[in-house]
């Protein structure tokens, strides 16, 4: 599903003062791409994402998610959030997380027992999310969004509690389901091999009011091999342009 | 999930029960040595003879006070929940009711028993009044705070699912709100008590408080004692449930022993 971005433009009141967030965003997202968002912290990427899921309506500018606004593209069930706060309901077990998920999104291609089985999460299936590890969480927040069947991904730093370790094996995994069922992804992350690793294009952030510094392009196969030239300097070019953005 | 693991637990409760047999012990030694009048402060040992002499007269005024403890708590409860869960559906309304509720729950109880009982009689049903009317507002209080304080993550969640209000009622506003009614349910599960004694104290057929009132009024102490230890072990009796049930019902929250 593709995703367009005109004029965008998003300001909080802050103390009854006008804080700017983000300033004349234009992007195209095209319908099964994966793109990184890297900025410093305090730029506007979750806010972008808040608004791209209708969780916030911007100041100014236009959004379109293959042809429609936010709000109706919420509504059509077009959207997956994930956040890094997995907001797991602890009173329901694992598989009655995912059940509840398909039965609010009208989506039964697969039983909750196949989603789990996907994430590895099959023998966990009557435990409560908390008694299962953060990285287990993590797994079970996305067999929730593979359970929406959804067209776009939103997802922010999703992954960011986890130790490193995790957070390499959860994003191969994840790497491999998008691979699967295409959806467009948004990532946004702090990590820059991260966002090189994972994405098709990367863009950069500037800090607030946030524009986009750069859109670097990674052209290159996957699974990324990280000790390649290559992708030493893709990491380059991402390191370049977030030097750009600190004042 | 136990803040205290089992040995702990026996061993505190040993503990508890140590010191309570070491103060009825000196309680009892100090009434023999200084030879004090019954009439001013029995010894453990003349009101344990009391208590169990007369046990099937105080097993029957237990009766009647539980009845009406565990009656008020139900029908406070419930309009407090109630009330809390309106005043979640329709903010707009918070600020008429909640001045209202405050305005009943601090009118002095001591003020409003007798008449009840003036309009009503010395049934159980003013008794089970005033103690819903005592015990209804904590539990307004906390489950309003739970439900408006449900995890903002999992509402953003919910909303980018489409989800409506009621679905948003049921599974994560009303659960986050549970462990806020058992912290309200300890507050008002021992003051049940305490209200349904008091209300009795205006006038009753039955139960402690009354028979607290009548072994005030002929000055038997020991009566008036072993009343009082019941009291004080139903309390704890009815505390132990709310945590026994708290544990079960909102088993997702690592609670404490208490």
């Amino acid at each position: 599903m593709n995703i367009t971005i005109r004029g965008l433009s998003h300001q909080f009141k802050v103390n009854g003062r006008l804080l700017p967030v983000l300033r004349d965003i234009n992007l195209n997202i095209a319908a099964g791409e994966f793109v990184a968002l890297v900025g410093p912290s305090g730029c506007g990427k979750s806010t972008l994402l808040r608004i791209l899921a209708h969780l916030l309506t911007p100041t100014s500018g236009l959004v379109d998610i293959g042809g429609a606004d936010p709000a109706t593209a919420v509504a059509h069930k077009r959207i997956a959030w994930m956040a890094q706060n997995p907001a797991l309901l602890p009173w329901y077990t694992t598989h009655d997380n995912i059940a509840l998920v398909q039965r609010i999104n009208g989506t039964n291609h697969h039983t909750p027992a196949d989603l789990l089985a996907l994430v590895g999460l099959s023998d966990f299936a009557d435990a409560h999310p908390f008694t299962l590890s953060g990285g287990m969480q993590q797994r079970l927040a996305l067999a929730r969004i593979l359970a929406q069947q959804a067209a776009v991904w939103l997802m922010d730093e999703p992954f960011a509690a986890l130790d490193e370790l995790t957070r390499e094996r959860l994003t191969g995994e994840l790497l491999a389901l998008w691979q699967q069922q295409r959806p467009t992804v948004l990532w946004v992350t702090h990590h820059i091999t991260e966002a090189a690793r994972l994405a098709d294009r990367v863009l950069v952030l500037s800090p607030r009011p946030t524009a986009v510094l750069a859109d670097v392009p990674v052209s290159l196969p996957r699974p990324r091999d990280e000790t390649t030239a290559e992708f030493q300097a893709v990491v380059r070019a991402i390191r370049a342009a977030l030097m750009q953005a600190e004042p | 999930m136990k803040a205290v693991p089992d040995t702990d637990q026996t061993q505190s409760n040993g503990i508890a029960l140590v010191i309570v047999g070491l103060t009825l012990l000196l309680w009892e030694a100090i009434v023999r040595w200084r030879a004090i009048p019954v009439y001013i402060l029995p010894a453990p040992s003349l009101i344990g003879q009391t208590l169990v002499g007369n046990i099937g007269l105080f097993a029957e005024a237990t009766a009647v006070t539980l009845s009406e403890a565990l009656l008020g708590l139900l029908l406070g409860t419930t309009t407090g929940a109630g009330l809390a869960v309106l005043l979640s559906l329709w903010p707009r309304l918070e600020r008429g009711v909640m001045t209202l509720a405050i305005l009943v729950k601090s009118t002095p109880l001591v003020a409003i028993a007798p008449l009840l009982t003036i309009w009503l009689g010395f049934g159980m049903i003013p008794k089970i009044i005033i103690t819903a009317l005592l015990t209804f507002f904590p539990v307004l209080v906390n489950v309003l705070a739970g439900l408006q304080r449900a995890d903002p993550a999992m509402l953003d969640l919910f909303h980018t699912w489409h989800s409506g209000r009621r679905e948003i009622f049921r599974h994560v506003r009303a659960p986050s709100a549970l462990p806020y009614l058992f912290t309200a349910l300890k507050i008002a599960g021992p003051l049940a008590l305490i209200a349904a004694v008091v209300a009795e104290w205006t006038g009753a057929s039955g139960g402690l408080g009354r028979t607290m009132w009548l072994a005030y009024t002929n000055l038997n102490l020991p009566y008036l004692f072993a009343a009082i230890f019941i009291l004080a072990f139903a309390g704890v009796m009815v505390y132990g449930a709310i945590v026994w049930l708290e544990k079960r019902v909102v088993f997702w929250q690592p609670t404490s022993q208490f």
